[in-house]
């Protein structure tokens, strides 16, 4: 049951900054795409759009993954002295 | 999927899931939310009230108990000074008294001593003065008359008897 | 037998339409509705005799509620700043968690389940953020587009990347719940219909995955609620914190 959860918590995650990553390459992907419609510049504006794009989808990770970090952390702090939390309540 | 096939349904779904969720979040923030947070917050402020007056008292009982604590400390130091001012003071009165004793003693053994000296040396001086007289008595009644020997007692106790009188009579 | 897609379908059910935009009234809506009226109905409920200081179960559950939140909000956005969006905050949560439950129920309907709605609430909070960030900083909020401590040679790079990142994050905002939700219910829906298809002496499996599926289901329909806010809370604490 533990590990079925913890898997189930590491698909969430991967799911999650996956999402993130996704999207950002398919939105720079496609301001790209909607660049080389107006502009003519046909193929690099959606080259150029996937880059940034996955650049971006890579920020948007790293932040994400930074924030987890935090929470795991805190939760670490948390079950590493129940003693004081049980004080404070 | 229907929902990116069914677009006719869009414009409704979004109209009226934000006009729902505007009126939702318009009525709890009005009527639902304040008496919960309100709650929340006097029972964290009688909570944390009660904690600060438990502190608050512990404190004070701290404060006294610490001046409790300083006033026997000085108390106790007080006393123990009297203790020993009066020890010390005793102690010099003993002496002072003793040495004045002594001294009284010693006066008084000299005053007796003096007087005990004068009044030998005036005794002697009367002595010798008597025993001046009385030899001239005694030598002028042999000289006078060559008597026998209990008219010698006779005459001898006579004159001792005439110097007595007249210490007696001097003393008196 | 339909597609298990088939019942996200919507059908009117009173037709409104003005000037020409379609305002029907249908299934996703009335969901949402009564799920709305339940919930103000059980806050009333908890809240009735004005918050007493001994609370009642249903106002502890309530309390638990709002103090998880308010948790949420001062950590993301800051204890000060964190009261004024209290309110929006917890009533996004509970209007998701709700759209997310109410569509449990068989027959009904999750309006969270159509991205059309989940890109509205995450474009509207992208445009709050940007309102936000502007009332605050003013032009100053655009430095939000440059990270500190980038050489200044790499700003042309960096000021698209952070644009294209900050539009994805409504985008992937919207795309989680809408996808957890449709998913949820497109398994339910499959498990369901096998059950529904199949012949009692088999029938019963998928009937009994579509119990304990809906118990999961359940679950994210909390995890998505939660998800959901935080990201907001997050994007809202970024732009008053500005990095």
């Amino acid at each position: 049951m533990v590990n079925s959860n913890g898997f189930r918590q590491g698909m969430g995650i991967a799911f999650k900054l996956g999402l993130e990553m996704a999207v950002a390459t398919a939105l720079g992907g496609f301001i790209g795409y909607g660049a080389d419609q107006i502009l003519g510049t046909k193929p690099w504006g959606l080259v150029v759009g996937i880059v940034l794009g996955s650049a971006g989808g890579m920020l948007n990770v790293y932040r994400a993954a930074m924030q987890m970090t935090k929470e795991l952390e805190e939760e670490e702090k948390k079950t590493d002295n129940p003693q004081d939390t049980d004080e404070q309540n | 999927m229907p929902q990116f096939e069914q677009v006719e349904v869009f414009s409704s779904l979004i109209f009226w899931s934000l006009l729902s969720f505007g009126i939702l979040f318009f009525l709890l923030k009005r009527y639902a939310f304040p008496p919960i947070l309100e709650a929340l917050e006097s029972r964290e402020k009688k909570i944390r009230g009660d904690i600060d007056g438990a502190e608050k008292l512990r404190e004070e009982a701290r404060v006294l108990k610490e001046n409790l604590e300083q006033e026997l400390k000085s108390a106790h130091d007080k006393a123990k000074t009297i203790v020993q001012m009066a020890n010390s003071e005793s102690k010099k009165i003993q002496e002072k008294t003793l040495e004045e004793t002594q001294a009284k003693v010693r006066q008084m053994q000299n005053d007796v001593e003096r007087e005990m000296e004068t009044s030998r040396n005036k005794l002697l001086g009367e002595i010798r003065s008597y025993t001046a007289a009385l030899t001239i008595a005694s030598t002028e009644k042999f000289l006078k008359k060559a008597l026998d020997d209990k008219e010698k007692k006779r005459l001898a106790e006579e004159s001792i008897e005439e110097v007595i009188k007249e210490m007696q009579q001097r003393t008196n | 037998m339909d597609s298990p897609l088939h019942h996200f379908e919507l059908h009117p059910i009173i037709p409104i339409s003005v000037m020409g935009v379609d305002l029907s009234i249908n299934k996703a809506i009335l969901a949402m509705w009564i799920g709305c009226a339940l919930v103000f109905g059980l806050f009333m409920l908890a809240g009735k005799k004005g918050g007493s200081v001994v609370p009642s179960k249903l106002q502890s559950i309530f309390e638990i509620a709002m103090e998880f939140i308010q948790g949420m909000v001062e950590e993301f956005i800051g204890k000060e700043e964190g009261k004024k969006y209290f309110s929006f905050i917890a009533s996004l949560f509970i209007f998701i968690l709700t759209c997310n439950l109410i569509g449990l129920i068989p027959g009904s309907y999750t309006i969270t389940s159509q991205l059309a709605v989940t890109g509205a609430f995450a474009f509207g909070i992208f445009i709050l953020t940007l309102v936000i960030g502007f009332a605050k900083h003013g032009m100053h909020f655009l430095s939000i587009l440059v990270p500190p401590g980038v050489p200044k040679i790499m700003i042309p790079l960096m000021v698209p990347i952070e644009i294209i990142s900050m539009l994805a994050r409504p985008i992937s905002l919207s795309v989680r719940l809408f996808a957890n939700m449709t998913a949820g219910h497109t398994v339910l829906a499959v498990l369901f219909g096998l059950a529904m298809s199949a012949s009692i002496w088999i029938g019963w499996m998928p009937f009994g995955f579509t119990v304990i599926i809906n118990g999961l289901e359940i679950a994210i329909a909390f995890i998505q609620a939660y998800i959901f806010t935080t990201l907001t809370c997050v994007y809202i604490g970024d732009v008053i914190k500005l990095h």
